[in-house]
């Protein structure tokens, strides 16, 4: 059974998420930083009237700086994917949204970077696809605000 | 023939009948309040029974006003169930008004034995205008042969917009019609023929979609010769066969077809049940993703003028633009435009006080059926209950009202059967033989607590825990008290003993816990003693409310306190501040209470300085200082939710972006009670 994702690109690697739960794709403009939220948090946006978090998912997933850095990056292709998960949405920061994917829902696991435990847990799979490979993210992990963040936020 | 009853027997039978019918219309009641929601076919011929039982009961006590009411209701009805007439919003108000109307004869018939004085024909009118109303003759063939043709052909793919307009036709009592028209043969200019028809439905009803589309010139003037229109109308063929009259059509047919989105075959079948046209409903939708509410209509009025006003403002503004285009004088400008933003100060808070007002509504809508729900309940179970209801002037977001009512009446039922224990046993247990529930409302900051207590036997927790282990909870064997409580919001949890449900509607604690914690964003808690009761307290966040608070700011972010949770402001001197079992403390009002700082909170520390700004704040009883850099204004502010992403420690109940884009973060009080001693 073939699910279609919506592609993007964080650092040097290739994210997707489930097109049906992407809301709308907003340009990272007026973010406003929230100081009690955790680092990985870059602040809230506005959207129709709600107040919406916007995640760092360079900063979540653990992506080091020395991987984070794209030489082919372009700064005004970075994109803010807006997605609900259950009763929530919440924005991704991205660097570059790419295209609509097809993915066998079948999931392999091996092409989940071994060597990345930060990353891993928030990867529900990986598939391969025109020569390249799309890490399945998955939202309820990203999202998860549970007691393992209490203190992070502290300033 | 009403039987005359007179003597002894008479009071007895009066008894018997008002026992009888009491039960009948707190059904009819219940039917049509669900039929609000969901008018399946099974509801609708329940409450045909029930106002057939109540014609027939009161007839033949000889009350014939109360009669012919039933007899009206119950034709309506019969129309509905035949499916030659929609259960529209109109109907459902005159049924509605209709039960109501019977409850209170019945009351009047209780007191003083007759139903003189009692004048049921304004109802009876509007009910039998109502049966009057049936389609004309023309209608489909029949709604079995709609509902093929429906699954037959296979509905457009409607995109989101389409979705959008086709919901809210829905949730005006409106159905999604499928219009076919057909251009005779020989006519050589079909696609002008049907964009007359297209155009004349334009007048009269919404046309969602057009196959092949009306937009632009056609290529092929023969793709015209079969036409097909999705529209959404009122109930009733006229308008639509007024607007396909046209020369040159061969034929139209009118389809109603179930709404898309809907729980396969469910909206078929209602579509035809129900009245063949489409009765607003989608039993499967939980009410957290309904979005419409009902608005008195003078409230609409009086928003619509202060939108007319608005209208005015701009042009005046447009004007001013034209004139600085133009070479207007500066002070002249200047003037107008002082005028105009101090007209539109007033009209925005007008239209704030409207906007909320049509949004808020007292408590007492849900609470009030609660009395006669604990009687009934009481009366099933042989449970005297004294019910005990606190704060039903508490305003609420009404597009709460529907999806608390079903869990308190929920938790009430469980308290009345599971909670409450039988007279005989009260007495043993040196209890008032009466049980007690208390259903109380009160707001709190930005938060509404609503709390349920009985004074029953409490929650088993370790029967619980013995069922959680049953069931493989991990640890269960483990938890403390509170964990094992919260065991019974899982899904599944049901035991007898724990939960269940008196009317065997099936809906469990999980329910609740969903309904509370997803759909409303709230959240629920159990607390109980053993043999002294429980209590069931939820916390809603009002999700769109504006609220008055205080302004603070500290370490240049801004927060806001409802004045609700604000107790005064205070400048605290260092020296007052000192330490009680590892916790500060300073003197207020003759207390000793607690000090936080608002850096402190967030886990960092309290500035040192020789005086503070504070303000003391208030939940409950708790009282506790707040150390804030600069205390500001006071100003209304509209609340929204705020994500646990950016509130990790859940210090705050909502938040609010002002005018000037700048975020405030609204405190959540309830700390204070957490760590008051």
């Amino acid at each position: 059974m073939k699910a279609r994702y919506l592609s993007f690109i964080l650092g040097t690697g290739r994210y997707c998420v489930p097109v049906e739960q992407v809301m709308q794709i907003v340009r990272p403009d007026g973010i406003l930083r929230v100081p009690t939220a955790p680092r990985f948090v870059t602040g809230v946006i506005r959207l129709r009237g709600d107040v919406i978090p916007v995640v760092d998912l360079k900063e979540r997933l653990g992506i080091t700086r020395e991987a984070m850095e794209n030489p082919g990056r372009n700064a005004s292709r970075a994109r803010i994917i807006v997605i609900t998960a259950g009763s929530r949405s919440c924005g991704l920061s991205v660097d570059e949204v790419r295209e609509i994917v097809d993915i066998d829902e079948s999931l392999d696991s091996d092409g989940i970077p071994e060597d990345e435990p930060a990353r891993r847990q928030f990867v529900r799979g990986a598939a391969r696809k025109d020569g390249g490979a799309f890490l399945i993210l998955d939202l309820q992990r990203v999202l998860a605000a549970g007691r393992d963040l209490a203190g992070a936020g502290a300033v | 023939m009403p039987v005359m009853v007179n003597g002894p027997d008479e009071a007895r039978l009066r008894r018997a009948f008002l026992e009888e019918a009491e039960e009948i219309v707190q059904r009819l009641s219940e039917s049509l309040a669900h039929m609000e929601e969901s008018a399946d076919r099974e509801l609708v011929n329940e409450v045909f029974r029930l106002t057939h039982s109540l014609k027939s009961e009161s007839a033949l006590m000889g009350y014939q006003s109360l009669s012919r009411l039933a007899h009206a209701m119950e034709d309506v009805l019969g129309k509905v169930r035949s499916g030659s007439l929609s259960l529209g919003r109109e109907a459902l108000d005159l049924l509605t008004a209709g039960a109501d109307r019977s409850a209170v004869m019945m009351a009047d018939i209780s007191r003083t034995g007759t139903e003189d004085g009692a004048d049921v024909e304004d109802l009876v009118g509007s009910l039998a205008v109502l049966v009057g109303k049936e389609s004309a003759p023309g209608a489909p063939a029949g709604p079995a042969a709609a509902r093929t043709l429906a699954s037959a052909r296979g509905e457009p793919a409607f995109d989101a917009v389409e979705l959008r307009r086709i919901e809210e036709a829905r949730d005006r009592g409106e159905s999604l019609v499928r219009l076919t028209v057909r251009v005779l043969p020989d006519e050589p200019m079909k696609f002008a023929r049907a964009f007359l028809v297209f155009s004349n439905l334009e007048q009269v009803v919404n046309v969602i979609r057009a196959v092949p589309p009306m937009d632009g010139l056609p290529t092929r003037d023969e793709e015209y010769a079969e036409t097909v229109f999705y529209l959404t109308a009122p109930p009733g063929d006229e308008l639509l066969e007024g607007a396909s009259r046209v020369d040159q059509i061969e034929s139209t047919a009118v389809e109603r077809i179930g709404f898309p989105g809907a729980a396969a075959g469910v909206d078929a079948s209602v579509a035809a049940e129900g009245a063949g046209e489409g009765a607003p409903t989608e039993p499967q939708a939980r009410p957290a993703e309904k979005s419409s509410i009902r608005v008195d209509t003078r409230k609409l009025d009086e928003l619509w003028s202060f939108v007319a006003e608005l209208v005015i403002h701009k042009a005046h503004i447009s004007r001013l633009c034209d004139g600085v285009a133009r070479g207007m004088e500066a002070a002249m400008i200047h003037e107008e435009l002082l005028e105009s933003a101090d007209s539109l100060e007033k009209l925005s808070s007008g239209m704030q006080q409207a906007m909320r007002d049509t949004r808020m509504i007292p408590i007492s809508i849900i609470f009030s059926k609660f009395p006669r729900l604990v009687r009934d309940l009481s009366r099933k179970l042989g449970k005297p209950v004294e019910l005990a209801l606190e704060g039903e002037d508490t305003e609420i977001d009404r597009s709460l009202v529907e999806s608390l009512s079903d869990p308190l009446t929920h938790i009430i039922r469980n308290s009345v059967d599971h909670g409450l224990e039988f007279p005989e046993e009260r007495v043993r247990l040196g209890k008032p033989e009466k049980g007690r529930i208390t259903v109380s409302a009160r707001r709190q900051g930005g938060t509404i607590v609503i709390e349920l207590a009985d004074d029953g036997r409490g929650l088993d927790t370790e029967r619980i825990r013995r069922k959680g282990m049953d069931m493989g909870v991990p640890n269960a064997s483990a938890m403390t008290e509170a964990q094992v409580r919260e065991l019974v919001f899982l899904p599944g949890f049901s035991t007898k003993d724990v939960v269940t449900d008196v009317s065997g509607r099936g809906v469990g604690m999980d329910v609740v816990a969903t309904r509370v914690r997803t759909d409303l964003r709230g959240d629920v808690e159990l607390a109980s003693e053993p043999g002294r009761g429980t209590r069931v307290i939820l916390r809603l966040p009002l999700t769109l409310t504006i609220v008055n608070s205080l302004l603070l700011a500290d370490q240049g972010q801004l927060y806001a306190v409802p004045l609700s949770d604000l107790d005064s402001t205070a400048k605290l001197p260092a020296a007052d501040i000192s330490l009680e079992d590892g916790a500060e403390v300073a003197p207020w009002m003759g207390e000793v209470i607690r000090v936080h700082s608002m850096s402190g909170l967030l886990g960092g520390d309290r500035p040192s300085r020789d005086e503070y700004f504070a303000v003391v704040l208030r939940h409950g009883d708790g009282r506790a200082f707040l150390i804030v850099d600069e205390l500001m204004e006071e100003r209304e502010i509209v609340i929204k939710p705020v994500d646990d992403l950016v509130n990790p420690l859940r210090l705050f109940s909502g938040v609010s972006i002002l005018e000037d884009g700048r975020l405030v973060f609204i405190l959540d009080t309830s700390f204070v009670r957490r760590d008051n001693f």
